[in-house]
C-alpha cells in the first residue's frame, strides 16, 4: 500500500533541499533568511519522522523561532538603508558555481552512501542494538546521568556567552 | 471515547450510509465495468488511512467551528465588559445587545478593498501574514478542552511544548511583515513587537517547569489529571501550589499576546497600528482576529497548567448510560477561560502602557530571576517533602505564598528615589517596578466602577429634553427615557440654553440691528407677506451662525431668541437657511431669559455737516427722527450756520423716548454725520 | 539604525490639534525636534479689525477652545483696561466663578487625554465624566457647553440662577471625592510614575530663558502666578496657594495641575460664600469707542501668561489686537524637554505641555 512515511520524507527533504538552495541565490537578504527558517522547520519534520519528537520541538523552538530573529536583528543592525537592492552586483559565472556544488554533492553522498557499499567496515556501527531514547523522559534521564558533564560544560559555556554579550552591549559611560 | 472516536464513529456512519446508497444505484445500473470501478473507489475510501485522514479533517474543521464562534463571543465580552469597568456601555446596537457587532466589523472590512502598496516586497508582504494566522490557529491542534479531547488517535506526549514551538515562530513573522511594509513606522513596530515576544518567551517557559515538575509529564491531559486532588472540597490546583508560577505565567502571557499594558509596539498614540499598519481589508481583519484567537489559547493554557483544565463539581453525571464527565468538563473549561479573560480584560483598563525598554528591563530584570526561583524552590520543596502527600502541598502552598508576600515589599532597586519635592538628578536611570504599587490601587478603582451605573446616555433612546418637534427629529424608535434635570440631576439647563434661533414676524420693526451685530454675516433681510415691502424681516443662515446669541441679546423689541431646540441637521446645504416663516416656527419656545440693561447709545449729529438727504429719518424704524423745515430749526435750537454753504431744505429732528439705538442712522448716513454716542449723553444735535 | 527624521505628523492619534513634529532619532533617542504649527492658523487678528467690540467676544471664545472663558474675559478685561471703566461687584465675583471653573473643566480635559495617550483608556473616561458635571453648570448659567460667549465688556451676560451657589457646593464635594480616585488611580500605579518620573526635565533656569509660563513653569520650580503677582478682577481678596513643584519632569507637571485643581475648588468655595445677592451684572457706563491709545493686558490661563495688547484709534472697531498665547511659547521649548530621550516619551512629554493649537495658530 502506499507507505506515508517515504511520501512525506520525500516531500519533506525536497522542500529542505530546494530552501536551502533558495537560501544561497536569493537576491534579497530577508528572503535567505526566510527560507532558512522554512529549511529549520523542515529539519524539525524530519526529526519527528525519525520519531525523536523532544528534539524536532525544540528545534522549532530555537532555530526556527530564535536563530533567524537573531539574524534579522542582525541584518537591521548592519544595513544602513532598508529595502535597499544592489542591481549592481555581478552574478557569479555559474559553470564554475554549479562545478563547486556538484563536487560538494558528490562528497556528500559518497560518505551517506559508504555502507552501502562497504558493508563491512560499518558492520558494528548497524549492528549495535538501536534503543531509541525518544521519549522525553529518557532523553531527560540520559542528559542528567550519562551525559552530566557536558550539560553542565554546555550551561557554563552560555552563561559566559550572554555575559560577554551583555558586557559588549552595554551603555557606554559618558566620560 | 475520545474526541477522535466519537468524530470517527460519525463519519463511519456517514460514509457507510452513502456507500449503501451508492452500491444500490450502481447494481440498479448493471454495467460492469462501472460497478468494477464503483467497488474499487469504495475500497479506496473505506480502507483504514483514508478513514483516518477524513476523520482527522472533520476534527479540524469542528474545532475551527468552535474556536470562531467562540471568538466571536469573547471580543463581544471584552468590549462589554472593557466598556464597564470606564463607566460606559459597549455596543448595544447591533443585534440584541451589540452580540452581532463583530460580525457587522467583519462584513465592512470583508467589502474593503485590499490595497497593496507599491514599493512592498510581495511575497514577504502576502506569506507572513498568513502564516501568522495559520501558526496561531495550529496551536490549538495541541490544546485539549475536556478529557479526552485529541485530534489524533492519542495524547501528544510533548503537548506543551508543541504549543509553545508553534506560538515562538510568531515573532519572526511578525518582523518580516513590518520590514515588508517598506514604512518606517511599520518596521519599527515590527521589530519592537519581535523583540518583546522573543524575550518573553523565556520567563513563559520558565514559569511552566514548576508545574511540569510536579505533574511529571508534559502532555496537558496528564497536567490536568495531577490536579485532581482535593483538600476537603478545596481542589488543590497548581494554583495554589505555584502561585509564583501562576504570576509570572499570566505576566508573560499578557506580555506575549501584546495586551495593554505591554501593547507598546501597536500603541495608537505612538505608532499608529505597528507592524500592521499597512495591511487594509479582510488581511487586516484576519490579523486581528488572530490576536483574539492567540489571546484564547494563552488563557486556555493558564487554564490547563493552573487552574485545573475542564475539574469542576458535576463531573460525574451520567445521563441514560453515556457519561457525560466530557461534555461538562468542557463547560467547565469555558466558564474558566472567560473567567480568565475577564481578568486580562480587567488590567487591560487599569494599567498604562510601559515602554520597550522599561518593559524588557521588566522581563530580564524580574520576571526571569524569579522564574529561576521559583524553578529552584520547587525542587527543593519537592525533594525535601515528597512522600508525605497532601502535606507536601500545604508546605509547597505556604512556602510559595511567603515568598510572593516577600517579593510584594522588596523591591530591586538601581537606584533610590529622590524624596518628592527634590529635583531629580537628570533622571535618566531607572528603577524596576515594586509588584505592590503596581497592582494593587489602580485595579481596585477600575473594580469599583463595575457594580456603578454606567454613565453613557443612550441618544436618541434617552434624553435630557423632549425636542418640541418630531417632523425635524430624525429618530425611528420611540424616544424611551427622558432626563430631564440631566444624567446627574442639575438644575434647569435647558433654561439659557442657546438653541435654534425662532422669530416673532409681527413685533419685528426692521431695525437692521440683529444683521449689523452678527460676528458671522449670517442674517440678511428678505420680504415678507403682509408686511410693507420696506420693511424686511429677517432670515438666518443655520449653516453659519454660531448661536452666540448676539442678536437676541440686542433685539430691542425682543422678537427674535434663542430657544432650546438643538436638532437643527439637514441633508441639504441649502435646507439650512430658515426663512422667517421657518424662524417663527419655533415661536412657542420663547425663553424667558432676562438680560440685563445695557447703556443707551443715542445718536447725535454734527449739523454742519448734514445735507439734508433725510435717509436718516427715512430708515428710523421707530420715527424717531423727523425732518423740520431748516428754518424753523435753526431758529428752534440756535445754530448759527455757516452762510457760505448752501443750507439743506430740510434738518433731523430726535426725539429720545422712541429711540431704540439699533444704529440704522449711523450706517445710511452719507457724510457721516452721525455717532453713536457715549452712555451719558442724550443724543440729538452736536453743535 | 542610522539617524533619521520621523514626522509625527499632521494626521496621528497622539497630537491633540493639528500640528507636525519632525524628531530626529538616533536608534531610539532623540537628538533634535521641531514643531511645525500653522494648520489651525484662522486668521483671529485679521478678523478682529473689521468687527466692533461687542462682536469679538464670542470670536475670542474659539482662541482655545478648551478654555474658552478665559481667553475672553482675556479680551474683554483688555477692552475694560483701555475704557477704564469700572465693572460692579458681582459682575466680578461672577467672572471669577466662571473662570474657575473653566480652569477645572479645562484641567480635567488635560487630564483625561493625558491619561488616554499612556494608555489608560478608563481614565481617559473618568475625568471626562466629572467635566461633564461642570459643563452641566455652565450651560445653566450661560446657555452652551463649549463656546459660551459669557462675558461682555462691562460685565457678563446674565444672571446666575437660582439656586446655582448650592448646587456648585454639591458639584465640589462629588468632584473631590473623585479626585482622591484619580490619585489613586495615577498617582500610586507604578507605570505611570515609570513613564512620567524622569521624563521631558526641563529647569528651572532654562524654563525661564525660554519664556514658558504656567503649569509648566511652575513644575519646574519658578513660583510665578499671574493671579498672585499681578492680581486682576478679585484675585487679590481671595485666599489661595500657589501649586510649585520642584521635580522639572512630567510627574511634576500633572502634580501641579491636579493641586491647581483642588485650589480651584477652594477659590470657588470661597466666591460662594462671599458673592453679593443682589447687584448689578452690567456695567451701564460702556462707551461704543474706547479712547485712542495702546494696552497690553495678561491674564492666567490655565496653560500660562494668555495677553492681548490692543491698539484703538477712537473707533468703534480696533486697529489692531495682537494676542499673546502661553502655548506658543510653551511649544517652541518642547525640543529642550524632548532632547535625550526616546521616541516612546514624546506623547507623554507633548501630553504634559497641555497642547492646545487653537491659541497657537490663531
Amino acid at each position: 500500500m502506499i507507505d506515508f512515511e517515504l511520501i512525506s520524507f520525500i516531500i519533506i527533504a525536497s522542500i529542505m533541499i530546494i530552501s536551502a538552495i533558495m537560501v544561497l541565490r536569493s537576491r534579497e537578504v530577508v528572503h535567505s533568511a526566510m527560507f532558512l527558517a522554512l529549511t529549520f522547520v523542515m529539519v524539525g519534520c524530519t526529526y519527528i519522522l525519525l520519531n525523536a519528537e523532544y528534539i524536532a520541538l525544540v528545534q522549532i523552538i530555537i532555530y526556527a523561532g530564535a536563530v533567524t530573529v537573531l539574524m534579522l536583528f542582525a541584518i537591521m543592525l548592519t544595513k544602513r538603508k532598508i529595502m535597499d537592492h544592489h542591481p549592481d552586483e555581478k552574478e557569479v559565472n555559474t559553470f564554475f558555481e554549479l562545478m563547486a556544488s556538484c563536487i560538494l554533492v558528490f562528497l556528500i553522498l559518497i560518505s551517506i552512501l559508504a555502507p552501502v557499499f562497504c558493508p563491512e567496515t560499518y558492520k558494528e556501527t548497524f549492528d549495535r542494538e538501536l534503543t531509541s531514547p525518544g521519549s522525553t523522559s529518557d532523553l531527560g534521564s540520559l542528559i542528567v546521568q550519562e551525559y552530566m558533564i557536558p550539560f553542565i560544560i554546555v550551561g557554563i559555556f552560555l552563561a559566559v556567552a550572554i555575559l560577554g554579550g551583555v558586557f559588549l552591549a552595554r551603555e557606554k559611560e559618558e566620560d | 471515547m475520545t474526541f477522535y472516536e466519537f468524530i470517527r464513529g460519525i463519519i463511519v456512519a456517514i460514509l457507510t450510509w452513502l456507500g449503501d446508497g451508492v452500491t444500490w444505484i450502481v447494481l440498479q445500473i448493471n454495467w460492469q465495468p462501472l460497478t468494477g470501478f464503483a467497488g474499487w473507489v469504495g475500497g479506496i475510501i473505506m480502507s483504514e488511512p483514508s478513514i483516518n485522514l477524513l476523520t482527522i479533517l472533520s476534527g479540524i474543521i469542528t474545532v475551527f467551528l468552535i474556536i470562531f464562534i467562540n471568538l466571536i463571543m469573547m471580543m463581544w465580552f471584552e468590549l462589554k465588559l472593557f466598556a464597564r469597568f470606564y463607566h460606559g456601555r459597549g455596543p448595544t446596537e447591533v443585534g440584541y445587545a451589540g452580540l452581532l457587532q463583530n460580525i457587522a466589523h467583519g462584513i465592512k472590512l470583508f467589502m474593503k478593498e485590499l490595497i497593496i502598496p507599491k514599493k512592498v516586497d510581495k511575497w514577504a508582504y502576502l506569506i507572513a501574514p498568513i502564516i501568522y494566522i495559520g501558526t496561531s490557529f495550529a496551536v490549538f491542534v495541541a490544546i485539549p478542552w475536556t478529557e479526552g479531547f485529541y485530534l489524533g488517535r492519542k495524547d501528544l506526549a510533548g503537548g506543551f511544548l508543541i504549543v509553545f514551538a508553534i506560538f515562538s515562530m510568531a515573532p519572526f513573522l511578525i518582523f518580516i511583515s513590518g520590514w515588508a511594509s517598506n514604512n518606517k513606522f511599520s518596521l519599527i513596530g515590527g521589530i519592537r513587537s519581535a523583540t518583546q515576544m522573543i524575550s518573553y518567551e523565556i520567563p513563559l517557559l520558565l514559569s511552566v517547569v514548576g508545574v511540569i515538575l510536579l505533574a511529571h509529564s508534559l502532555s496537558l491531559t496528564e497536567i490536568v489529571g495531577a490536579q485532581s486532588q482535593t483538600l476537603g472540597i478545596l481542589p488543590v490546583w497548581f494554583l495554589l501550589l505555584q502561585p509564583l508560577g501562576a504570576l509570572l505565567f499570566f505576566t508573560a502571557a499578557v506580555a506575549e499576546l501584546e495586551r495593554i499594558p505591554f501593547d507598546l509596539p501597536e500603541a495608537e498614540a505612538e505608532l499608529v497600528e505597528g507592524w500592521k499598519t499597512e495591511y487594509g481589508g479582510l488581511r487586516f481583519g484576519l490579523i486581528m482576529f488572530t490576536e483574539w484567537a492567540r489571546a484564547f489559547a494563552g488563557c486556555s493554557l493558564f487554564v490547563l497548567l493552573f487552574l485545573g483544565g475542564w475539574q469542576g463539581p458535576l463531573m460525574e453525571t451520567s445521563l441514560f448510560g453515556m457519561d457525560l464527565g466530557p461534555i461538562i468538563g468542557l463547560v467547565w473549561f469555558f466558564i474558566k477561560v472567560y473567567i480568565v479573560f475577564g481578568v486580562m480584560v480587567w488590567v487591560r483598563a487599569s494599567f498604562p502602557r510601559v515602554r520597550i525598554d522599561q518593559l524588557l528591563r521588566v522581563c530580564w530584570n524580574t520576571l526571569l530571576p524569579l522564574g529561576l526561583i521559583n524553578i529552584f524552590l520547587t525542587v527543593m520543596v519537592i525533594t525535601l517533602l515528597s512522600g508525605f502527600g497532601v502535606t507536601y502541598a500545604i508546605g509547597f502552598a505556604l512556602g510559595s505564598f511567603f515568598l510572593m508576600v516577600l517579593l510584594l515589599f522588596v523591591r530591586p532597586e538601581v537606584e533610590p528615589l529622590p524624596p518628592e519635592g527634590t529635583l531629580t538628578s537628570g533622571g535618566k536611570k531607572e528603577r524596576t517596578p515594586a509588584l505592590r504599587t503596581l497592582v494593587l490601587k489602580p485595579l481596585w478603582v477600575t473594580m469599583k466602577h463595575l457594580f456603578r451605573r454606567p454613565a453613557t446616555l443612550m441618544y436618541p433612546y434617552e434624553t435630557l429634553k423632549k425636542p418640541h418637534t418630531t417632523a425635524y427629529y430624525p429618530v425611528t424608535k420611540k424616544i424611551a427615557r427622558v432626563y430631564e434635570d440631566g444624567v446627574f440631576g442639575v438644575p434647569d439647563i435647558w433654561r439659557n440654553y442657546r438653541g435654534a434661533i425662532g422669530l416673532d414676524v409681527d413685533a419685528c420693526i426692521s431695525c437692521g440691528l440683529c444683521g449689523r451685530i452678527c460676528p458671522n454675516r449670517c442674517i440678511t433681510y428678505v420680504e415678507f407677506p403682509g408686511r410693507d415691502k420696506n420693511k424686511k424681516v429677517p432670515r438666518v443662515d443655520f449653516g453659519v451662525c454660531m448661536f452666540c446669541g448676539l442678536c437676541a441679546e440686542y433685539c430691542p423689541k425682543g422678537c427674535i431668541f434663542l430657544t432650546s431646540e438643538y436638532d437643527l441637521s439637514a441633508f441639504d446645504r441649502n435646507d439650512l437657511i430658515y426663512g422667517p416663516e421657518k424662524l417663527s416656527m419655533f415661536r412657542g419656545l420663547k425663553p424667558e431669559t432676562r438680560f440685563p440693561e445695557r447703556a443707551r447709545e443715542l445718536p447725535s449729529w454734527e449739523i454742519s455737516k448734514c445735507i439734508g438727504c433725510q435717509l436718516c429719518s427715512r430708515r428710523c424704524p421707530t420715527g424717531a427722527i423727523t425732518m423740520i423745515d431748516s428754518a424753523i430749526y435753526i431758529e428752534k435750537y440756535g445754530i448759527t450756520w455757516d452762510e457760505t454753504k448752501k443750507r439743506p431744505k430740510s434738518l433731523p429732528e430726535f426725539t429720545g423716548d422712541k429711540c431704540v439705538s439699533c444704529g440704522t442712522c449711523a450706517e445710511v448716513c452719507p457724510r457721516r454725520v452721525i455717532t453713536m454716542d457715549t452712555p451719558d449723553s442724550k443724543g440729538g444735535i452736536d453743535k | 539604525m542610522a539617524e533619521m527624521w520621523i514626522n509625527l505628523g499632521p494626521q496621528h492619534p497622539m497630537t491633540h490639534g493639528l500640528w507636525d513634529l519632525r524628531v530626529k532619532v538616533d536608534g531610539e533617542t532623540i537628538i533634535d525636534a521641531e514643531p511645525k504649527i500653522g494648520y489651525l492658523h484662522r486668521c483671529h487678528e485679521k478678523i478682529y479689525e473689521s468687527r466692533t467690540y461687542p462682536q469679538i467676544v464670542p470670536l475670542s471664545d474659539r482662541l482655545c477652545y478648551g478654555s474658552s472663558m478665559s481667553w475672553s474675559y482675556t479680551y474683554v478685561h483688555t477692552v475694560e483696561e483701555l475704557m477704564r471703566i469700572d465693572i460692579p461687584e458681582k459682575a466680578e465675583y461672577i467672572r471669577v466663578m466662571m473662570l474657575e471653573i473653566q480652569r477645572i473643566a479645562s484641567h480635567l480635559m488635560w487630564l483625561a487625554a493625558y491619561a488616554g495617550d499612556l494608555g489608560i483608556y478608563s481614565m481617559l473616561l473618568y475625568p471626562m465624566r466629572e467635566r461633564e458635571l461642570f459643563q452641566d453648570l455652565l450651560q445653566s448659567v450661560t446657555g452652551n457647553r463649549l463656546l459660551y460667549n459669557y462675558m461682555r465688556i462691562g460685565g457678563v451676560r446674565n444672571d446666575l440662577p437660582d439656586g446655582f451657589g448650592n448646587y456648585l457646593l454639591k458639584v465640589l464635594d462629588w468632584f473631590e471625592e473623585r479626585m482622591d480616585e484619580y490619585e489613586e488611580m495615577l498617582d500610586e500605579s507604578e507605570i505611570f510614575r515609570m513613564r512620567t518620573r524622569g521624563i521631558g526635565i526641563l529647569s528651572g533656569e532654562k524654563a525661564v530663558n525660554l519664556g514658558v509660563t504656567g503649569p509648566t513653569l511652575r513644575g519646574s520650580g519658578v513660583c510665578v502666578d499671574l493671579r498672585k503677582d499681578d492680581p486682576y478682577s478679585i484675585y487679590d481678596e481671595l485666599e489661595f496657594s500657589i501649586c510649585v513643584e520642584d521635580g522639572c519632569d512630567c510627574w511634576a507637571r500633572y502634580r501641579v495641575r491636579v493641586r491647581e485643581m483642588r485650589e480651584s475648588c477652594r477659590i470657588l468655595r470661597q466666591v460662594v460664600s462671599r458673592m453679593p445677592e443682589n447687584g448689578e451684572i452690567l456695567s451701564k457706563k460702556v462707551p461704543r469707542n474706547p479712547p485712542k491709545g495702546e494696552i497690553f493686558v495678561r491674564t492666567e490661563d490655565p496653560r500660562g501668561e494668555a495677553g492681548m495688547y490692543l491698539v484703538s484709534d477712537g473707533t468703534n472697531r480696533p486697529y489692531r489686537i495682537k494676542i499673546k498665547s502661553p502655548m506658543f511659547v510653551n511649544m517652541s521649548a518642547l525640543p529642550e524637554m524632548l532632547r535625550g530621550y526616546k521616541v516612546a516619551d514624546v506623547p507623554a512629554i507633548c501630553g504634559s505641555i497641555d497642547v492646545c493649537m487653537g491659541e497657537t495658530d490663531r
